[in-house]
């Protein structure tokens, strides 16, 4: 067991060391010779053509076994694809759902009719009670709350009543205190 | 000949008639352009101004000479100082032009009490001019110093002197209101009279209508009385103001006060009177 162990450590160890490039010290007294480097390339590149063997060969296997595993849900999926159009042309051509869908057409006419009537009635209506535009009359009707007295157009009641009115906005808007010339604020504390 | 000479002169007479121009021995007197409140108010502004701008540079300078005590920082504060004073007495004056302009264009004050004031401003404008002329023959800061103490103690007569116009141009502008309201009231008592001595029908009133018009007649007197009383009460506290050991701002603020009780009392019996006109028009 353990010389199986020592045998797949000295694998690996070659291998990485194969990959890098250096020589392997070898421990069971096996003399490494040193070739010359027409020598050192062919391993090199013998150890670079085994790893792109390697790799292809890798890569064609998991290819292989790709295909393998996914051609089934492939088939699958396109058996899918076929039933589920199967099951549509079955329901277009379905009744109920043709009948839907014409009840929908006419449906739908039926609102726009509706809503032209309805449109009409309001045109008819307006024609009959036509409606009076409101525009600014040009002799101004005066609201009068009170009946007037032979004095309400009296001229001296008016001129009255106007020297009132003038003195009550005067009294109103007429601040008395005397604002901006209150006296300076001077420096009179002179001192050295 | 002779008729050749007369008709001529006769002829030179006429003509002098018609060509002749009045000649004067003195020439008419130009208007006196008189400055107007805003005008006299945009000088004071530009005066006090300058005065800040003399007062920071004085008090630098002042800072300095009291730090250094050398020649230059005494002759510098010597020289800011003086422009210091020179300004305040030229703010002083262009103030008391403010009052002046503003009294001029006071409403309801007696010409009397206008002339008075006048004279008062007048003399303080004078003193501060002679003040501001007299500064520039002091030799050091002592004198300038004694100087200004000098405008100190004239300025508490400015002082109330501007709170006393400023009284009376409130004053004026109730007793305005007062001699309208006055008007007024005459002028409708004397219609009311009229009305009630005229005998045609629908031309008078019923006595219910004629009381209800006397009653707020009456209310309106009451109420002009007590805004009569309210303007003598501040006259009186105008008389006091200058001379009166109480705070000139004090006793101009109670004086507002009074007048404008005054002023809310005209406002009441305006608004009677309004009612008397408004009962007149009515139809009964």
């Amino acid at each position: 067991m353990a010389e199986k162990k020592l045998d797949i450590l000295k694998e690996g160890k070659k291998w990485v060391f194969s990959l890098i490039g250096k020589p392997l010290a070898d421990n069971s007294g096996v003399k490494v010779k040193v070739n010359s480097s027409q020598e050192t390339q062919e391993p090199t590149e013998d150890s670079v053509a085994n790893d792109i063997k390697m790799f292809k060969d890798f890569a064609k296997k998991s290819f292989d076994m790709t295909k393998k595993a996914t051609i089934p849900f492939a088939k699958k999926g396109a058996s899918s694809v076929t039933d589920t159009a199967r099951v549509v042309s079955t329901s277009v051509d379905n009744k109920f759902i043709k009948n839907l869908v014409r009840l929908f057409v006419i449906s739908f006419f039926v609102i726009i009719l509706i809503f032209i009537t309805i449109y009409l009635f309001k045109m008819l209506g307006q024609e009959n009670n036509p409606v009076q535009i409101v525009g600014v009359s040009p002799t101004p009707v005066t609201f009068s709350p009170y009946k007037p007295s032979v004095y309400a157009e009296d001229l001296e009641i008016l001129v009255l009543e106007e020297k009132i009115n003038i003195l009550e906005k005067e009294i109103m808007g007429v601040d008395i205190k005397e604002g901006g010339i209150n006296p300076p604020k001077l420096d009179y504390n002179i001192k050295f | 000949m002779f008729r050749k000479l007369v008709f001529f002169s006769f002829i030179l007479l006429i003509t002098s008639f018609f060509t002749a121009s009045k000649v004067f021995s003195q020439e008419p007197p130009q208007e006196v352009t008189k400055v107007t409140f805003n005008q006299a108010y945009d000088e004071y502004m530009g005066f006090f101004e300058e005065y800040n701008n003399a007062h920071a540079e004085y008090v630098l300078k002042r800072s300095q000479y009291l730090k250094f005590q050398t020649l230059k920082s005494s002759q510098d504060a010597y020289a800011a100082t003086l422009t210091m004073l020179e300004k305040r007495d030229d703010v002083a004056v262009s103030y008391l032009k403010v009052l002046m302009a503003r009294l001029e264009e006071g409403i309801g004050i007696l010409e009397s009490k206008k002339d008075n004031l006048f004279y008062r401003i007048n003399e303080e404008i004078d003193w501060y001019t002679n003040h501001k002329n007299n500064l520039s023959t002091t030799g050091s800061l002592d004198d300038l110093v004694s100087d200004s103490n000098l405008a100190a103690n004239r300025w508490l007569r400015v002082d109330p002197l501007a709170y006393e116009i400023m009284s009376v141009l409130a004053q004026g502008k109730i007793t305005n209101y007062d001699k309208r309201m006055d008007e007024i009231l005459i002028e409708m008592k004397d219609k009311i009279e009229l009305i009630r001595a005229d005998e045609r029908e629908g031309y008078t009133f019923s006595s219910d209508k004629f009381q209800i018009i006397d009653r707020w007649i009456f209310e309106a007197d009451g109420k002009i009385t007590r805004s009569k009383e309210k303007q003598i009460e501040a006259d009186n506290m105008i008389k006091t103001l200058f001379g009166s050991k109480k705070s000139s701002v004090i006793t101009y603020n109670s004086i507002i006060s009074k007048l404008t009780e005054s002023q809310l009392f005209i406002k009441e019996a305006n608004q009677f009177i309004k009612e008397i006109v408004k009962q007149v028009k009515i139809e009964e």
